[in-house]
């Protein structure tokens, strides 16, 4: 097969069925002639060493023409409370909603009505390795949301991105969110597919927050059992800002999450809370960066891994505090509980710390289930079986805790609860 | 209902418990005494069914059941409960989940149907206001980030949840208020009745005087060295361990 002319048709055909503005068409033939020279990133990229892309460079995927919007709602997940909920159906969205408060819509819309608003977003994306390039070359939609200054926006904004049964599809999308000075908001990135079907996905996220925003980000990975995902969230927080970004990885075949966050103001916070699970023969690939560029700014990042049967994690996290970084407080730790002699973790926690003034640390820890715990809950009458996933669950719940609202927290949990069957169903979860 | 003949327990080659024998009737308390080290967490762990002991020699019978060939989790539905001297702490399961999915694995044993919600809860708030427990800890995580005296508290409310035909409480008291004693006794003496059976491990007599025991032993080095009524744990207090283990060496 000439793989070269297979994504030159892939990209010809987008390219024709998008009227885009000008600056947009020349910026992706760049993107596009960059990736053709590189191709996917190799074992040999640093960045790479751990994720094998080969069984992706040997499909070969079709942009998705039609959605096949009747076979999505088993997909759907739960609702979450007062949410205002998008749902994208192999890349498209299927009704449109729109907000008197706040700016939403989709990618699409935005070009061709305002370009200029997310233009810098587009132009600026950080071309770190040739998946930017590729997903500059072919993503044409995904969601636009501005949220104006001081407006405290408390509907949670579910976007639900929702792969069907079309063998070999892709879809790449980007999203744009900008909170502007003093802005508040909860958003939900949500991908679920279905199983035994190949498809590639890429989702690339550009979040701005300005000085005093407040953000709170979910986003869930769920992928079908085949699927082949790489996600790429770049954040950048201003003076005072705070995030709490909740990154939860359950499914998929082949997963590569990337979060590259940035202080570029003085005294903003953000809080970083991960899960895999991985079963199978999964692989789930986090690939996080924190650059403390600027003074008195605080990190947290935890992120816990569960590796069953021959599933693979690989956690590579770094902190990166500059010269002028002063009294920056960064902590980092990656737990990981294997569960199978077969599964595998390569954990990497790191710090580059420039600056002198600074209170960081960082750790890693891999264990298996705490035997103590299970015959406390054995003596209490429950059956080993079901004793080993309550602490199984335990472990992953655990990284609920910072989950402040409610009824997301609930959202959550339910969401998790899924991935345990066994655990005994209470009468009054069932509601 | 419970016998424990000429039991012999090995942990990592070193022998801890030599030659146990002890009966317990139902309605019956006894409380067990002795120095540090002298295996009475052993004994409460075995008669539970923790692993990573080694029985080389004995027998344990519960309600004429072998007691030693069955499974901690069965034990515990046989109506066995072992009141933790650590409790372990369990982040991400709730304490209520815990507390109910254990009451309904105890009632499927039985052949009842699965606890209603709105009972289990005044039921439970009901044991809590008696333990002078606050309600929040219901919705904390099993024994997770609680005080050592709270873990304890939470030990008494799951059996008093439990209602077992036999429980061991390994130093219960241990780590309480006076306050706090005071009421775990009163849970305690809550669940005596003439069904029921109760093993205290403790090391002070204050417990005792709130629970009053039917019998008391002295373990000491494994073997129970001196068995005898409430007056027994009176004269440990006064004159300490050691004329025991003069007397057992004579
Ligand atoms: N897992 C183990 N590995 C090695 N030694 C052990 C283990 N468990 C118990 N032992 C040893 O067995 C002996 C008895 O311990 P045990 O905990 O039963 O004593 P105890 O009477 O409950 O003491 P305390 O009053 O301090 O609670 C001790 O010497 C202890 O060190
Ligand atoms: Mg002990």
């Amino acid at each position: 097969m000439n793989t070269n002319l297979h994504w030159q048709t892939q990209f010809d055909n987008s390219i024709a069925q998008n009227a885009n503005p000008n600056w947009l068409t020349e910026l992706r033939h760049q993107a596009f002639k960059r990736w053709q020279t590189s191709g996917f990133p190799t074992l040999r990229n640093e960045r790479w060493k751990y994720t094998e892309l080969m069984p992706l460079a040997q499909t070969e995927f079709h942009l998705s023409k039609n959605t096949s919007s009747d076979h999505y709602q088993d997909l759907l997940p739960e609702t979450i409370e007062n949410s205002l909920r998008l749902i994208f159906v192999d890349g498209q969205l299927i009704s449109e909603l729109t907000s008197d408060e706040i700016y939403l819509a989709t990618l699409v819309n935005t070009l061709k009505q305002n370009p200029a608003k997310i233009e810098p977003y587009i132009t600026n994306k950080n071309s770190i390795d040739s998946i930017t390039d590729l997903n500059t070359a072919l993503a044409t939609d995904g969601m636009v949301i501005f949220i104006p200054a001081n407006c405290n926006f408390t509907r949670p904004i579910h976007l639900i991105y929702l792969y069907t049964q079309i063998q070999n599809n892709m879809v790449h999308m980007q999203n744009i969110v900008h909170l502007a000075e003093g802005a508040t908001a909860t958003i939900v990135e949500h991908h679920i597919g279905k199983d035994d079907n190949r498809y590639f996905s890429t989702s690339f996220n550009s979040i701005k927050l300005e000085k005093n925003a407040n953000l709170t980000y979910y986003r869930w990975q769920e992928q079908g059992s085949d699927a082949y995902h790489i996600n790429r969230t770049q954040l950048m927080q201003a003076t005072h800002s705070n995030t709490a970004f909740f990154s939860f990885d359950l499914k998929g075949h082949l997963v590569r999450n990337e979060i590259f966050q940035e202080f570029i103001g003085e005294n903003a916070e953000c809080k970083l809370t991960g899960l895999y699970l991985g079963r199978g023969k999964q692989h789930i690939d986090n690939y996080i960066t924190l650059n403390h560029a600027v003074p008195f700014c605080r990190s947290e990042q935890l992120f816990k891994g569960i590796l069953d049967d021959r599933s693979h994690g690989v956690f590579h996290g770094k902190v990166v505090v500059s010269k002028d970084a002063q009294k920056t407080d960064a902590q980092q730790h990656n737990a990981n509980l294997i569960l199978s002699d077969k599964a595998e973790i390569d954990t990497q926690p790191q710090l580059e710390i420039y600056a002198d003034d600074v209170k960081c640390t960082h750790g890693a820890a891999i264990g298996q289930l705490d035997e103590e715990a299970l015959f406390y809950l054995e003596s209490r009458g429950i059956n080993a079986d079901i004793a080993k996933q309550m602490l199984i669950y335990g472990f992953a719940a655990d990284t609920l805790q910072h989950v402040e609202q409610s009824t997301l927290h609930a959202f959550c949990q339910t969401r998790i609860r899924h991935y345990f069957p066994e655990m005994p169903l209470l009468q009054d979860e069932l509601k | 209902m419970l016998n424990v003949k000429n039991l012999h327990v090995k942990v990592e080659d070193k022998n801890i418990l030599n030659g146990i024998d002890l009966q317990v009737n139902a309605g019956e308390v006894h409380a067990i005494m002795g120095p540090n080290g002298s295996g009475k967490s052993t004994l409460s762990n075995v008669l539970a069914g923790r692993d990573g002991y080694e029985i080389t020699d004995g027998k344990v019978t519960y309600l004429a059941q072998d007691l030693l060939n069955m499974a901690p989790d069965e034990r515990a539905r046989a109506g066995i409960f072992l009141a933790f001297q650590y409790p372990v702490e369990i982040p991400g399961v709730n304490n209520m989940y815990m507390l109910k999915a254990a009451v309904n694995a105890r009632r499927k044993q039985q052949g009842l149907p699965e606890v209603d919600a709105m009972d289990f809860l005044a039921m439970v708030k009901n044991r809590m206001r008696e333990l002078k427990m606050d309600e929040k800890y219901l919705s904390r995580d099993v024994n997770s980030g609680f005080s050592g005296g709270e873990k304890k508290r939470n030990e008494i409310l799951q059996m008093l949840m439990l209602e077992p035909q036999l429980a061991i409480l390994d130093e219960t008291d241990s780590g309480l208020d006076i306050d706090a004693l005071k009421v775990v006794a009163e849970g305690i003496n809550a669940l005596r009745s003439p069904e029921r059976a109760i093993i205290m491990v403790t090391h002070y007599q204050r417990l005792l005087d709130y629970v009053k025991p039917d019998f008391v032993h002295v373990l000491s080095e494994g073997r129970i060295v001196r068995s005898g009524t409430a007056e027994l744990a009176l004269e440990l207090e006064k004159l300490g361990y050691s004329w025991i283990a003069e007397e057992a060496a004579e």
